[in-house]
């Protein structure tokens, strides 16, 4: 007798075709025939596998988008598979779901992640941003607590996994940010806000760290680990050194991200002289304390680096009449920092033959002359030399306060800024932009980079304001005849398109 | 001048039982009408079905008798066709009442149908066989088609944690 687990593979595609991922995820689980068919068909159907199974992609297309029940029920289809006969490295996905599926689709990822032994990328795209309703302490409705945090740590640490992003973290509907790399600055230090994290995460969500909270954290797990993104308030409390030690030795790590804010000062001067990676190639450090001791015996243990950026800080550091420090860094071809510490480190004897790229970063109180023009004017032979990027973060103060700093009389601009080949401004819509005269300053401010190829305006804020945002874009385009190729306002992708129309 | 008169060709099941019937309604198999269009002479030995029984048959020539003269599905829009197919979920009235037929039945219909390459059929046939899983649990689709589960008992319970979504959604 003819019956449905009888019928050849392409009549029952012509089935499938009529039903929904969630009836496909039903039949996976009738008997172990239909769970072969269905699931074959369920990832086909979404392309979930590249054409060398090596990778797996939960994202649909810019076209087809999945809609946010298709991602939970594929996600539950790669979990009910009962044979897996291809081992994928990667792993991508976008989380859209909705704030009550959330928790559980996470819990789902967490456990595709433990079946999957081959994996050794991971990348979460928190499309919308986390919904409001979602909190890192989730309530389910079942009145129990699941820890966000102790998910994404458990996804983090799978122990082969030698790379995991987490994209658009920010909570609440933000506005969405791109991949952004190097991952440091994104929201700054602001704590409270999950950010956009590039590398496998280390202390993540540590703010709420106590002693209590038991770090199920094995260094030796991590052979593989490459990249290694620090970004906490608490990674440097007493109890957690002896397993960061371990990592700060590691042979694996390419990539160090250090960025902090309220670091235990004694903790790290404890530290510092304990870390040596012999195969860092990019270095970022923002806003963690060190003398200048610290500087140069640090980048003298590690002359394999290649990018090295120190971020805003670095203004201690000048102050000390000492002579400036000697480097050996015959590799790095990317440095960043901000201008003083650039005047600091250009004009020491610091060999860095390799030198292409500079990147000047600054925030608004440091745009006056005599950062801006003065520090750098002393080595501008060099920077005829050099491709220049000016990283520009308007994120602190308000605008009543720095706005004046944008005025015509108080930017002089030295002629090496026409060379500046990329400029990137950080700045928070809701101290931004409020009215014309603001704006007006803005735009005129901009004409400065004119020779500028890509302009970036990294805005972000917690309350999404896309008039505000529009605003920008059309200003922009109107009154500005600058030689842009690229604006990236990081919001809608039909800002974009308004632009390029 | 008319039409000449329709011609009648005649097939035999594979439990014997023999079908005499216009070419047209045929027709609407492709298997069938490739056939007769290989076959140039008039034969009168009936054409060997060994696939289909009688009673599908019959059942098959009911549809297709129904829908004769209806232009068929081009083969060679693969494309939009499944996107028709995908479109158009709904089946109408008549091929509803139809295919309104026991299991054994509606799967031997599916089966016959894409034997003698009949797409419309074979269409409301798995839609119809769709319809009926759309919306059921693994349990119910079980009864249903009276399918045995062979899963080991840690597949089961494996499958049994991650299925609980479907349950409470």
């Amino acid at each position: 007798m003819a019956n449905l687990d009888q019928l050849p593979t392409e009549l029952l595609e012509i089935i499938f075709q009529q039903l929904e991922c969630f009836d496909l995820c039903a039949l996976a689980c009738v008997n172990r025939d239909l769970n072969l068919s269905s699931l074959q068909y369920l990832f086909d159907r979404n392309r979930i596998l590249n054409s060398t199974q090596s990778s797996i992609t939960i994202t649909g297309s810019p076209t087809s988008p999945i809609s946010a029940k298709e991602n939970t029920a594929i996600i539950q289809g790669l979990l009910l598979a009962v044979t897996f006969p291809f081992s994928p490295k990667h792993l991508s996905c976008t989380l859209h779901s909705s704030p009550s599926q959330f928790v559980r689709d996470l819990e789902r990822l967490q456990r595709l992640v433990e079946k999957i032994n081959s994996l050794e990328e991971i990348e979460l795209d928190f499309q919308h941003g986390l919904k409001t309703g979602i909190r890192w302490e989730h309530t389910s409705s079942r009145g129990s607590t699941i820890p966000i945090r102790d998910l994404l740590d458990a996804i983090a640490f799978k122990c082969s996994c030698q790379k995991l992003t987490l994209l658009n973290g920010q909570i609440s509907p933000g506005i969405r940010l791109p991949r952004i790399d190097p991952p440091w600055m994104v929201f700054g230090w602001q704590g409270r806000r999950m950010n956009n994290l590039v590398g496998t995460l280390v202390g993540f969500g540590r703010r709420f760290w106590s002693p209590n909270f038991t770090l199920s954290f094995d260094a030796t797990k991590h052979s593989n680990l490459r990249v290694l993104n620090i970004h906490s308030q608490f990674l440097f409390h007493f109890a957690f050194i002896d397993c960061a030690f371990k990592l700060l030795t590691s042979h694996s790590i390419e990539i160090l991200s250090l960025r902090d804010t309220k670091t235990n000062t004694d903790a790290w001067f404890a530290i510092l002289p304990h870390i040596h990676l012999p195969n860092l190639k990019e270095l970022y450090f923002n806003n963690t304390p060190m003398d200048r001791e610290d500087v140069t015996t640090f980048l003298t243990r590690h002359r394999s680096l290649v990018k090295l950026d120190f971020g805003y800080f670095g203004s201690s550091m000048v102050t000390t009449d000492i002579g400036p420090p000697w480097f050996f860094l015959p590799n790095v071809t990317t440095l960043g920092a901000n201008p003083e510490f650039l005047g600091f480190f250009l004009r020491g004897r610091t060999s860095l033959s390799n030198l292409r790229e500079l990147v000047i970063n600054m925030r608004i109180h440091t745009i006056h002359q005599f950062y801006f023009a003065g520090m750098l004017s002393k080595i501008e032979h060099k920077l005829k030399l050099l491709d220049i990027t000016v990283r520009i973060s308007l994120e602190n103060g308000s605008a009543p306060q720095w706005l004046p700093l944008l005025g015509e009389e108080n930017v002089r601009f030295p002629r090496w800024s026409r060379r500046v080949k990329k400029v990137i401004i950080e700045i928070v819509l809701s101290r931004f932009l409020n009215g014309e005269e603001e704006t007006d300053i803005f735009v005129v401010w901009l004409r400065r980079f004119q020779e500028a190829e890509i302009l970036e305006i990294q805005a972000h804020d917690e309350e999404r304001d896309e008039g505000k945002m529009k605003t920008l874009a059309q200003r922009l385009r109107q009154d500005l005849n600058l030689n842009i190729r690229t604006l990236q306002l990081n919001d809608e992708a039909k800002l974009l398109e308004e632009w390029d129309k | 001048m008319a039409a000449p008169a329709t011609q009648q060709i005649k097939i035999r099941c594979n439990d014997e039982k023999e079908f005499t019937v216009d070419r047209d309604v045929l027709e609407r198999s492709v298997l069938i009408k490739n056939m007769l269009e290989d076959v140039t002479e008039q034969q009168d030995a009936p054409i060997p079905l060994p696939n289909v029984s009688g009673p599908v048959m019959a059942k098959v020539l009911e549809y297709c008798t129904h829908h004769r003269g209806e232009p068929l599905p081009s083969a060679d829009t693969e494309q939009s066709q499944d996107e028709t197919r995908k479109r158009t979920t709904d089946i109408s009235e008549w091929d509803q009442k139809f295919i309104t037929v026991d299991q054994e039945m509606l799967f031997e219909i599916i089966l016959a149908a894409n034997y003698l390459d009949i797409k419309s059929l074979l269409d409301v046939g798995c839609k119809t066989v769709a319809n009926m899983i759309k919306g059921k649990t693994p349990e119910e689709i079980r009864k249903l088609f009276n399918i045995v589960n062979d899963f080991t008992p840690e597949e089961e319970a494996q499958i049994k944690k991650e299925n609980e979504w479907a349950e409470d959604r």
